[in-house]
Formats: C-alpha cells, sequence, structure tokens
C-alpha cells in the first residue's frame, strides 16, 4: 500500500461507510419521528416543556449534571431500572425528539433522572440542591449552595425559602432566610417537567412495575 | 538555517547514557528489513506455522459470531423495535385502541356542547340521546344523521325540536363516526349494537353528497321502532364482558361472532367490543 | 519559475539524496525540532492539568465539599464542570499535541522527508493550544455542549480545525513526497489518523452542534465522534509510535510482521461500527445497538494481530525491554491496548454491559485505553524521540525511572480501583432492594483508592515534567545564545563561531 490517492479513497471509504451505515440510515428511518397519541384523538405525546423549564434546562446543561445523572431508562427485564421505580417504561427514540441537545448521559453516579418529576418533592429538592448532606447524607451530589442567596427575612418570609432540618449547621443565622435564586428556581421546573407518564405506540408500561417504593431511602428522595 | 554544517551532522554520534536508548535499527533498514520479511516465502519444513491458521480459524470464528448475532438481536432492523429478543411475527405495537374510548373522546370533543355530557341534551333546542329510539335500532339512521346532518321539526321523546344538526361527515372519518356512534349506542342506557367502520363507509358511498335531510325524509328511510337487522352479526355496543371471552384474549371465542381479531390485524372502530379488553366507559350519569 | 511552481518546490520536503543516512536524518530531526518542543511541552502542560482536574474531581466523589466551605461558592469549581473541562484538556490539550509530535516527526522519519520550516507549525501550534484554553475555560464558565468529548463550544471548532490542518498537512506531505522504498506500517497508521480526525471531528461538530440531529440521532453522531476520536486518531498513533520504537530500540524486526496489514485493514472497518456500544440498552433501534456489539467483538482480531506482533517480539528482546527507559513504556502501552480491548469488547456483550453500563467500570476502561495505553506510549515515544531532536541527553535517568514506577503503579491502582469498584456498582444498582445511597457509600474505599493512584500518576508526571524541561530548557538556552553569538558575531563583522 503505497499509492497517496488509493488510501485515501480506502480511508475515507471506511469511515463513510460506518457513517452511511449507521448514522445516515439511523436517521433516515427514524430521525423524523413526530409526536404522537397512542389512541385517535388524544393527547400526542411527548409535549414540548414551558418556558421556565426550557431556561432549567440550561442551567441543568452548564452545571454539568450529565456527568452523574442519566435520562434514559433500560426497558422491562433489563438491570434494575424499573424495579427501582425510575419510570413506568423504558425510554425509546421518540420521548427525545422535542429535546435539543439530548441529554442521555452515560455516569449514574445518581440516579436516573427521566421521570425524576413524578417522584419528586419540590422542597426536598431545593434543600437537596443547597446541599445534599440534609436530606441524603452520604450523596455524592455536589453543593449548589450558589443557586441560593441568604437575605434578611423581610416582613413576611418568603413561601419558598428553604426549612432546614432541626438545628442543622447549614440554617442561617436567625433573621435571615435562604431563598432559591431564579437559577434554582428554574432547575426545579426543568426537573418537574421530566416525566415519561404517557406511553407510545411503540412503548407502553410495563406490567406490574412502577409500583416498587424504593425501600429505605430518605422520605421524598428520589 | 541549522544546515550549516553538513560534515558536523554526519558524524555526530547518538546521544547515549543512562537515560539513553540507542537505535540499533535505522530507519531505512526498519523499512527494509520488515518488507523482506513480508515478502520472502516461509522456508519448507516439516509441519506448518500454527499462525496463518489460527487467524484463519479466528477470522472465521468471528465472521460466523459476528452474522449469527446480528441475525437474531437486530430486531428486523425495524426502527420500533427495542427489544433485543424480539422475533418477526412477535407483536411490536401495543393493545389496539378500544372504539368505546376513542368515541368518548370524539363525543366530548364535537357532541356533548350540544347533547351534554350525559346524552340529555337541552330541552327545546338539542334532542336527547339517552334511550332515543333514532340511536336504536337500524344504525343506518344514525350513520345518514351524522354524516349528513338533519334540519327541520321533529318530535323526539315526546319533545319538540326544530334545529340544525351540522353535517359532520367531511370533519370525522368513517372511523371516528363508527366509534362516536358505537360508544353513543352503548351508554347513556343505550343498549344497541356496535357500528362497523365498513357500513359508514358503505353509507357515505351511497348518499354522496346530499345535503341534510329533514327528520320526515329521514323517519320514512328508515321508521323509528324496527329492529336492528344486523344484531344478530354483531353483539351488544360497550358490552366487553357479556361474550364470555376471557378478558385480553384477541382471538374469538365462545359467543363472540364473525370478525375474528387477529394480532396486528385491527384498526380503530373495526372491532367487535366483546373482543376488547374491558373498556372503560366514562362515568356518565344516566 | 512561476509563483506557484516556486512556492510548490518550497514546500518541497525532500532532503538531498546524497548525502548519506545519517545526515539526512539529522536534518529531518532538526527541521521538527522547534516545532516538536512545542508540541510536547504545550502537551505536556495540559496532562498535568487535566490530571490535576481529574485528581480535584476524584476527591469530590469522596468529600463532595472540597475544597472547603469558601471554595464551594465558586460555580467554577463545581463537578459537572470541572469533569469535562479535565477531560477535554486531556485530549485535546494533552493527546492531540502528544500526536502532532511524535506522529509528525515517525512520519517525517520514515518518509525521509523534512518539515519545511516556514513557521506554519509554530502559528498552528500556538493557535491550537489558544483554541483548547478557550474551550476549556468555556467549559469551566459553563457555556459549554453537554455532548461528550465534543463539549467546547461550536465556535472552537472552526478555529481548532483550522490550526490542525495547517498541523496534519504535514503528514500528508511526508506520505506524498517520501522516499524510495518499501512504506513501513507505521506510515499506514499515521496516514490514516491524520486523516481520519478531521473528517470525524468535523462531521460530529456538525450533527452536535451546527446542525444538530434531532432526537437520539445526536447521541448516535456524538459517541459515533467519541469512538472514533479514539479509535481512529489516538489508537493508530500509539499503535504507530510502538510499531516504530519496538524494533528500532531491541533491534529486531517485529515478528509476524506481515498480519500488520490486516491489522491495521481491521481496524479501518470495524472501529467506526463501534459507537452504539455507549448506547447499549439505550433509546435506539436495537438493531444499531446489536451492530455496534458486532463489530465491538469483530475489533478482537486487530487486537489479537498487534499483540501476535507486539508481545512475541517484546517477549524475545525481555531483557532489553526491562532495561530500556523508552520500552518500559512503549510495552506497558502495548499490554495495556490488548488487556483494553478485551475488556472493551467483553462489556459490549449485553450480558455484560447490563452491570457494567453507567458505572466507574466504564469509566475505568476509558482511562485504560486513554492512559495506559496511549498516554504510557506516547510517553515511551517522546523519551525516544526528544533526544535525537534535540541532540542532547535526558537530563537524568533517575528521573525517567520514576516517572515509569509512579505512573504505572498509579495508573494500576486507579483502574483497579475503577473496575472493581465499577463492578460492585454495577451490581448492586441492578438490584433493587439495594437503596442508592447505599450503594454510594459502598463505592468509598474504591473512589478512595482511585485517588491514591491519581496521586502518584500526578507525581510520575512531575517527574517527567521537570527532566523535560530542564531539556528543552537547556536546549533552548544554547540555541538563544548561539543565535546571539552568531548575530553579534555578523554586528562585529566577525566570522560566526
Amino acid at each position: 500500500m503505497k499509492n497517496l490517492p488509493l488510501m485515501f479513497c480506502g480511508l475515507f471509504f471506511a469511515l463513510a461507510t460506518s457513517w452511511c451505515g449507521l448514522i445516515l440510515s439511523a436517521n433516515i428511518q427514524y430521525g423524523a419521528l413526530q409526536p404522537v397519541a397512542i389512541e385517535q384523538g388524544d393527547t400526542v405525546y411527548p409535549q414540548p416543556i414551558a418556558g421556565v423549564a426550557q431556561q432549567g434546562r440550561q442551567v441543568y446543561i452548564d452545571l454539568g449534571c450529565i456527568y452523574c445523572h442519566t435520562q434514559q431508562v433500560r426497558p422491562a427485564g433489563v438491570g434494575g431500572d424499573l424495579a427501582r421505580g425510575w419510570a413506568k417504561r423504558g425510554t425509546v427514540p421518540r420521548d427525545y425528539i422535542l429535546q435539543s441537545p439530548v441529554l442521555l448521559g452515560s455516569s449514574r453516579m445518581g440516579p436516573d433522572l427521566a421521570d425524576i418529576g413524578d417522584r419528586m418533592d419540590t422542597h426536598t429538592n431545593y434543600l437537596h440542591l443547597y446541599d445534599a448532606q440534609l436530606v441524603a447524607p452520604g450523596s455524592t451530589q455536589p453543593p449548589y449552595r450558589f443557586l441560593f442567596t441568604t437575605q434578611k427575612i423581610g416582613d413576611t418570609p418568603t413561601p419558598h425559602a428553604l426549612k432546614f432540618p432541626e438545628g442543622s449547621t447549614e440554617a442561617p443565622p436567625a433573621g435571615y432566610e435562604v431563598v432559591p435564586t431564579d437559577r434554582a428556581i428554574a432547575l426545579v421546573a426543568y426537573l418537574h417537567s421530566l416525566k415519561i407518564d404517557y406511553e407510545l405506540p411503540e412503548a407502553t408500561f410495563a406490567p406490574g412495575v412502577g409500583n416498587a417504593t424504593t425501600s429505605g431511602n430518605a422520605t421524598a428522595h428520589p | 538555517m541549522s544546515d550549516a554544517d553538513p560534515a558536523k551532522k554526519l558524524f555526530a554520534p547518538e546521544p547515549a547514557g543512562p537515560a539513553m536508548d540507542p537505535a540499533r535499527l535505522s530507519d531505512t533498514a526498519l523499512q527494509q528489513v520488515h518488507a523482506a520479511s513480508t515478502a520472502e516465502k516461509e522456508e519448507p519444513a516439516v509441519g506448518f506455522s500454527p499462525i496463518p491458521v489460527g487467524m484463519i480459524m479466528l477470522f472465521t470464528a468471528l465472521t460466523f459470531w459476528v452474522a449469527i448475532y446480528i441475525g437474531q438481536h437486530a430486531g428486523g432492523f425495524r426502527w420500533n423495535v427495542y427489544d433485543a429478543n424480539w422475533e418477526p411475527g412477535g407483536e411490536v405495537a401495543a393493545a389496539p385502541p378500544d372504539p368505546m374510548k376513542v368515541g368518548a373522546r370524539i363525543f366530548s370533543n364535537t357532541c356533548q356542547q350540544c347533547h351534554h355530557i350525559d346524552g340529555m341534551g337541552a330541552a327545546g333546542q338539542y334532542p336527547p340521546l339517552a334511550g332515543s329510539p333514532w340511536v336504536a335500532g337500524t344504525p343506518d339512521r344514525a350513520i345518514e344523521i351524522v354524516l349528513e346532518g338533519l334540519s327541520g321539526q321533529a318530535t323526539i321523546l315526546g319533545g319538540d325540536y326544530n334545529g340544525q344538526m351540522p353535517a359532520l361527515g367531511q370533519s370525522l372519518s368513517d372511523g371516528d363516526i363508527a366509534a362516536v356512534l358505537t360508544y353513543v349506542r352503548g351508554s347513556f342506557g343505550n343498549t344497541a349494537s356496535a357500528v362497523d367502520e365498513q357500513e359508514v363507509t358503505q353509507i357515505r358511498t351511497s348518499l354522496g353528497s346530499r345535503g341534510p335531510m329533514s327528520p320526515d325524509e329521514e323517519l320514512k328511510r328508515h321508521p323509528l321502532g324496527q329492529p336492528d337487522n344486523t344484531v344478530a352479526a354483531k353483539p351488544a355496543a360497550g358490552n366487553t364482558t357479556a361474550a364470555g371471552a376471557p378478558a385480553g384474549n384477541t382471538t374469538a371465542g365462545g359467543a363472540a361472532p364473525a370478525g375474528n381479531v387477529t394480532a396486528g390485524n385491527v384498526t380503530a372502530g373495526n372491532l367487535p367490543a366483546a373482543n376488547l379488553p374491558a373498556a372503560n366507559l366514562p362515568a356518565v350519569a344516566k | 519559475m512561476s509563483p506557484f511552481a516556486s512556492l510548490v518546490a518550497s514546500v518541497d520536503p525532500r532532503p538531498d539524496t546524497r548525502l548519506p543516512e545519517r545526515a539526512r536524518l539529522s536534518q529531518i530531526d532538526a527541521s521538527l525540532r522547534w516545532p516538536v518542543v512545542l508540541f510536547v511541552v504545550s502537551g505536556a502542560g495540559w496532562l498535568m492539568l487535566g490530571t490535576v482536574l481529574g485528581l480535584v474531581a476524584a476527591v469530590k466523589l469522596v468529600w463532595p465539599d472540597f475544597p472547603g466551605i469558601f471554595f464551594n461558592n465558586l460555580e467554577v469549581l463545581t463537578y459537572g464542570r470541572i469533569v469535562p473541562a479535565g477531560l477535554n484538556a486531556l485530549v485535546y490539550g494533552w493527546g492531540n499535541n502528544a500526536v502532532f509530535a511524535v506522529g509528525l516527526w515517525i512520519m517525517a522519519r520514515l518518509c525521509g522527508t523534512k518539515v519545511k520550516d516556514l513557521g506554519m507549525l509554530y502559528v498552528a501550534g500556538g493557535v491550537w493550544n489558544t483554541g483548547v484554553l478557550w474551550g476549556v475555560g468555556s467549559i469551566l464558565v459553563g457555556v459549554g455542549t453537554p455532548v461528550e468529548w465534543l463539549e467546547m463550544p461550536a465556535g472552537v471548532a472552526p478555529v481548532l480545525a483550522a490550526s490542525y490542518a495547517l498541523i496534519a498537512v504535514w503528514a500528508i506531505l511526508c506520505f506524498r513526497y517520501r522516499q524510495e522504498g518499501p512504506v513501513y506500517v507505521s506510515q499506514w497508521y499515521l496516514l490514516g489518523a491524520f486523516l481520519w480526525f478531521p473528517w470525524v471531528y468535523l462531521m460530529g461538530e456538525l450533527m452536535v452542534a451546527w446542525a444538530p440531529a434531532r432526537g437520539t440521532v445526536q447521541a448516535l453522531a456524538g459517541w459515533w465522534y467519541a469512538q472514533n476520536a479514539f479509535g481512529l486518531w489516538f489508537t493508530p498513533a500509539a499503535l504507530a509510535a510502538i510499531y516504530y520504537c519496538l524494533p528500532k530500540v531491541l533491534g529486531r524486526p517485529i515478528r509476524h510482521y506481515y498480519l500488520s496489514a490486516l491489522g491495521f485493514v481491521a481496524l479501518a472497518m470495524f472501529t467506526p461500527w463501534t459507537g452504539a456500544r455507549h448506547l447499549i440498552y439505550g433509546p435506539v433501534p436495537v438493531w444499531i445497538q446489536t451492530v455496534s456489539i458486532a463489530a465491538s467483538m469483530a475489533l478482537m482480531l486487530p487486537v489479537v494481530v498487534t499483540a501476535l506482533n507486539f508481545h512475541t517480539t517484546a517477549w524475545a528482546g525481555a531483557r532489553d525491554v526491562w532495561r530500556s527507559p523508552t520500552l518500559r513504556f512503549i510495552v506497558f502501552g502495548a499490554l495495556s491496548y490488548t488487556v483494553a480491548s478485551t475488556v472493551g469488547a467483553v462489556t459490549a456483550l449485553r450480558s455484560v454491559s447490563v452491570t457494567t453500563e453507567f458505572t466507574q467500570f466504564m469509566t475505568g476502561y476509558g482511562a485504560h485505553g486513554f492512559y495506559a495505553f496511549f498516554t504510557m506510549a506516547m510517553f515511551g515515544a517522546i523519551y525516544f524521540m526528544m533526544p535525537r531532536v534535540l541532540e542532547r541527553e535526558w537530563p537524568s535517568a533517575i528521573l525517567i525511572h520514576a516517572h515509569f514506577w509512579a505512573t504505572g503503579l498509579g495508573i494500576g491502582m486507579v483502574l483497579v480501583a475503577l473496575y472493581l469498584g465499577g463492578w460492585s456498582q454495577g451490581v448492586a444498582m441492578n438490584d433493587a432492594s439495594v437503596p442508592f445511597l447505599a450503594l454510594v457509600k459502598a463505592m468509598l474505599p474504591m473512589n478512595v483508592l482511585a485517588i491514591v493512584g491519581g496521586l502518584l500518576v500526578l507525581l510520575g508526571q512531575a517527574a517527567f515534567m521537570l527532566n523535560l524541561l530542564a531539556l528543552a530548557g537547556v536546549a533552548a538556552a544554547m540555541e538563544l545564545l548561539s543565535l546571539l553569538a552568531k548575530a553579534s558575531g555578523v554586528a562585529l563583522g566577525e566570522e560566526g563561531a
């Protein structure tokens, strides 16, 4: 093999066949999926997410949440995803057609979040973001104190100020409250919007799962 | 620039020392020696070199494994197969849609505004559907009314009505009409038979585009009170367990009539209701 | 001559063939001297930065509040930013610079062509490093792209692509104008690497950042890129380095060399199909996963070929391997390639992937391939190349020994920690009766082991950095002095020394 043009063609061919065979054919096959209703006249799914949740998605991206959390659930019979109650069915390509960029993730230092909106409680989530040790001692979730501000309590406490557990060292001094910033509110709104609570023609809820409670976890901790 | 003194470079010794590796083979020698080793033939010897045989066996084994693996686990190269152990002939899609559910949805989108959520209509304005002889009996009457509308004076269940029902044939498909009529004929206390999509298609074709009829014309075509001559072929709409078919069994059994459902071969509205999983009838007040 | 013809002539890299081989090689080495130093030193700098960031991330897995409550309000130090920043610093800062240096040098030598010193390589190298700095900085600040291996913002890609083109064109020119004679396998691997990288990079950026594909096709394109960036750029470059250094230092040819062509073709054909092995059981149709799994198994063919080539040759010269600074690293890399690729093939199988995917195991697999194979092989090639390019010995043999033992042991500990920890993480994750928090706490010992290993690796690299800076620094100082001497000699009207 000494001929440069011939080698060039061969190297290009090796790459081009795989790109066509894998990526291009995938794009042709399912790159144009549209939201669909499982029954005639029903709501089509997936649904786009609302504005605040879109902003929260940006916060999710720029904090790098994908390096510890996946948003893809493996189907029934594979691993413990459904048994852990992470969703009622495996995720399929149509679930992601309205997302750009797609946030599948590839590492689970923390639980899967594809259906977190169905499992979480907003206030616990705020505490969890502020310092995960407050609700899940031993967790490796980084503390995101910079998503909150500590401010003097005004005439009345802010409705969604954090309520720290009794005697917590993280609690602000008397007369002060910790309030989520817009970014935290948006992020939690985004997490709330993450739901796989609908069926698709190619993906229906697995029978008998999804009712498992994740035993032993702190209450309301996903 | 640094070609200053070729003579100096010529005899500059290779750097050496404990931290150094001598290059025992020059670059051209490297290329020539290897080219020679590729070109030269193996000396004839007793026995054979195991390496080429081993490589051939490895290559063959890998080829077979790859081919068999792809054959077994490629899900027919379909876009909607996500189960690695899927086999062709197995069902890919989910349960077929239930016409009672589809019909209920269409009813609430289209019919409910006038005929009211419990099918009781509004006195003097919109006739009731609950227990109405116009709905029961032969389905052709109801199909024609939905397709072409109704305009004029009529007395229904003791009330006088003189309005106009719009023609819905353009906005609803045959399957939709069959589904919503199946729903209406099986709800609000009605116990008439289900409606097939084919019946709707036949009537649509035969009617053409006649425009709304008057109630009297309609009654001349299909008088009230006559038994439904299609009932022997179909079970009651909404009656999902009466035929004795076991729940979830999609092949006909027991008293279920013609119209076997085989897996993957269903279209909305074309199902005898008894062969379906139990319909979730909407909570409609009688 | 027309201007175009004279431009072409000025670029013509062929040395004067009347000179004996030693002189020609010296010219070739001299032509690449300062670009190589630029690439290696900047690459080593990125390596240190990337390793430090990786170590910080590893500590945060054990102590999420690290480095302490004051610094924790700094968004830039959050785990989710440090991990991609470190990864990109290692891949594009260290990895690419190392391949530029070693790849260009080996290609130039084997083709017998000089690289004409047009200053282009300095500019391109500077622009490349600036681009990587901009990219890594953007990631730390939070404007990155959430696709692994493509985290740098979309605007950086054209800058990197342009500077890459100016560097890689030399590899192509060298091959085009190579001397008469047979072609060695390293030249194929390097030609492949230098041609494949821009294609996969541009395609990846296109389908992920510039004109994103819809839904999970985007993820598929992203993983196609990541797998190819490792398998068709870093892997061939490291293989080329091993194929070059091993016989040269041992003084004996590669055994079963005739298989190497098969290995090259098989690598080229199978590697690009393996991208979706990162999406097993993921939201892509099953046929795509199956094809990638099959290709990953088929990759065992070139792995067996290279194993036969490398290990039998090294075994025959085992004593020399043990004594040689270069070959310790090279053979470590070669062994790691065989083991890492086997791990890759086995974990591609669905029954194994169920346990290993999404866990630290795959992080370990990545470290195995990128560090234990590619980086160690590059270290070996750099230890061989620098003295020849700079015409002086490495200042300290002890630092080389320290480097080898520290990084060798360190990466070994890291791999053991990540593989064992990742496996038990996967088993526990698939057992729904194990609460997630308990699973996380159970990973603590292995995470600590990984930190210790990482510290060792950092120490070893510090030894390398010291040695490198001493060598390059002295060489640069001498060059500067001789330039000054010449300049002052000319100014005074005397002959240059």
